[in-house]
């Protein structure tokens, strides 16, 4: 994937292709640029070759050995600039399983939100 | 015959019992000391007399025709015969008319406290002896009579004592027997002591060796760290110890932590100070497994319940992508998130319902700052039912506020208000829930009725009890529903 364009790239992890569709064309309409992943092996390949991408979206709750935590923990152990927004339907996410200048939406989230704050982290 | 008299003797279960060398050793004694061929301890039954010790004298018993001590009986302390074959009570006796052709007797009275003659202890010689006894030999076979009685007592004491004991072991087995069965230990702290008193049930419960006592304090540094404990020193001593506590302790034994339910109360002297705990302890780590099972169950299916809301929300937003009203596609989102944010509230209470002040923090948290909130009201719970339609008319009210009431500039307030309150003569308690907004812009009434409006006019769990004002100051709003309704 070779994307030339001025519109930052969000890559957007999500296991459900309905909840992952949605949440693309939600920040595609905002102005960004998206990429896709349904795992997190997925999305580790995708930001190994991608390195203009700021933002990983990720659903929590993601299917083998690493959940969206661990995804995030690894993405700012070894990508540190990447900003990280993350989402469950679970109720027990608290600050301190976050990492470090994470953000969290609990499930279903305000679009608005989401988009104002992936938008402030571009800035 | 008297019946007391017999049922005196049967009380000593004495008749028809092997000898025993106490009783042989008295009527040897009795031979000795009255030189005489023959002693025996008597027993008078209805028809017959039993010898519990005989010497010279063959069979354990004679019919009554044989018997001379049935006479002796009749007197307060002794009987004496000198000659049997010259008193006409005795002369016809078979013993005297025939062989062994009895003389001379003499039997002392067994009698007990209670004033019953039981028997005799009787000497019998083959030759008459005109001169009786010598006052010593009266004396001795009296004491030793005595003797006699007070061991027939002694026996009787020591089997009634036996019975007791066993019965008590009995009912202390049945006892533990079913504390086992029923995995409950009781036990009891002397609490000028502070020593604990276990049953081999609460033994076994702690991991614990059976041991007669254990020091409170050392039983009450088993409790994990963090846990509560059952009791201090202090709270035993002040009688403060709460009564049911749940703890978990590592057992003795194997260092296993196991979970602990624990009742007690306190028994207090006549001016209120505690002298003793008293109580029971149970092992509830199964149930506290399936309680852990169910709250996973519990947050599983929220989950999902949640994730679902959130595929409603993305068909309805994809479905709805050219539909014009962009703020009715909005508004349907935020109405979905406020569901989600009832689910919470409902997990976080375990699915036993909410309280007020929790779920209107979780829906005005979602689209507007708390800090703008004024909320006043004891703490209520909301069953489960209520939770979901209570969330969404506080979504309602909160949405409004923010597009035309106010909060849709700066300064305003909304002030929010619940209690309970007398309903309709007859009928119990209200509960009562007001909205009222302060210092934002005029408003008016709606034109149009919506979704929202008509939600907030049909009131908590749409009992349709709803006051809803446009006033100067802002939009006011009082709902009113029976409070068994709402709560409980």
């Amino acid at each position: 994937v070779s994307v030339v364009s001025s519109r930052p790239l969000v890559l957007v992890v999500e296991d459900e292709p309905l909840l992952r569709l949605h949440a693309v064309s939600l920040i595609e309409d905002a102005g960004f640029d998206t990429l896709q992943a349904a795992s997190s092996d997925e999305a580790i390949e995708l930001l190994e070759r991608t390195p203009a991408i700021k933002i990983v979206f990720t659903d929590i709750d993601l299917p083998g050995g690493m959940d969206g935590l661990k995804l995030a923990a690894a993405v700012r152990d070894r990508w540190p600039p990447v900003e990280l927004v993350l989402t469950s339907g679970h109720v027990k996410v608290s600050a301190a399983d976050l990492p470090a200048r994470g953000h969290f939406f609990s499930k279903p989230y305000d679009a608005d939100r989401l988009i104002h704050t992936l938008q402030s982290l571009t800035q | 015959m008297s019946v007391s008299r017999l049922a005196a003797l049967r009380s000593f279960q004495v008749l028809d019992t092997p000898p025993e060398p106490q009783f042989d050793d008295i009527v040897q004694l009795a031979r000795t000391i009255c030189r005489t061929p023959v002693a025996l301890v008597s027993l008078v039954d209805a028809d017959r007399q039993f010898f519990k010790a005989r010497a010279g004298f063959d069979g354990s018993e004679t019919p009554l025709n044989q018997s001379v001590c049935v006479h002796a009986i009749k007197e307060r302390e002794i009987l004496i015969v000198p000659d049997l074959s010259l008193d006409p009570r005795t002369r016809d006796n078979p013993l005297v008319s025939g062989p062994p052709h009895i003389r001379f007797y003499a039997g002392a009275v067994l009698r007990t406290p209670q004033d019953e003659a039981l028997g005799a202890l009787c000497v019998i010689d083959t030759v008459a002896r005109p001169h009786g006894l010598s006052d010593e030999q009266t004396a001795s076979l009296m004491a030793l009579a005595r003797q006699t009685m007070a061991l027939l007592q002694y026996r009787r004491a020591i089997r009634i004592r036996d019975d007791v004991v066993l019965r008590t072991h009995q009912r202390v087995e049945a006892a533990e027997g079913a504390q086992q069965a029923g995995g409950v230990g009781t036990f009891q702290v002397d609490l000028a002591t502070d020593m604990l008193f276990p049953s081999a049930e609460f033994c076994r419960l702690y991991g614990l060796p059976e041991e007669h006592a254990f020091s409170a304090r050392d039983l009450q540094a088993m409790a994990m760290p963090g846990d509560v404990p059952g009791s201090t020193a202090e709270s035993r001593r002040d009688g403060s110890a709460r009564l049911e506590v749940q703890y978990r302790i590592r057992r003795a034994s194997d260092s296993e932590v196991r979970w602990i339910a624990r009742r007690a109360e306190f028994q207090r002297d006549a001016t209120g100070r505690p002298l003793r705990l008293l109580g029971t302890v149970q092992d509830i780590t199964a149930r506290k497994g399936l309680e852990a099972q169910q709250q996973t169950l519990n947050e599983e299916l929220s989950h999902r319940m949640k994730n679902t809301l959130a595929m409603v929300d993305a068909i309805a937003q994809q479905t709805l992508r050219a539909v014009g009203d962009r703020a009715a596609v909005a508004t349907f989102g935020a109405r979905i998130q406020a569901l989600g944010r009832a689910h919470d509230v409902l997990l976080g209470r375990a699915m036993a319902g909410g309280s007020v002040r929790a779920t209107v923090e979780a829906v005005v948290g979602v689209g507007a700052d708390l800090r703008r909130f004024d909320l006043n009201g004891p703490e209520i719970d909301i069953n489960p039912r209520s939770v979901l339609s209570f969330s969404l008319l506080v979504h309602e009210l909160v949405t409004n506020a923010i597009k035309y009431g106010a909060l849709s500039g700066e300064g305003g307030r909304v002030v929010v208000a619940w209690r309970p309150e007398a309903g309709v003569a007859g009928a119990g308690l209200d509960f009562v829930f007001e909205w009222r907004e302060e210092g934002g812009p005029p408003v008016e009434a709606p034109v149009r009725r919506g979704f929202g409006s008509r939600l907030i006019a049909s009131g908590l769990s749409g009992t349709g009890k709803a006051e809803v004002r446009y006033d100067r100051e802002g939009m006011r709003a009082l709902f009113r529903a029976p409070l068994a309704f709402v709560s409980g």
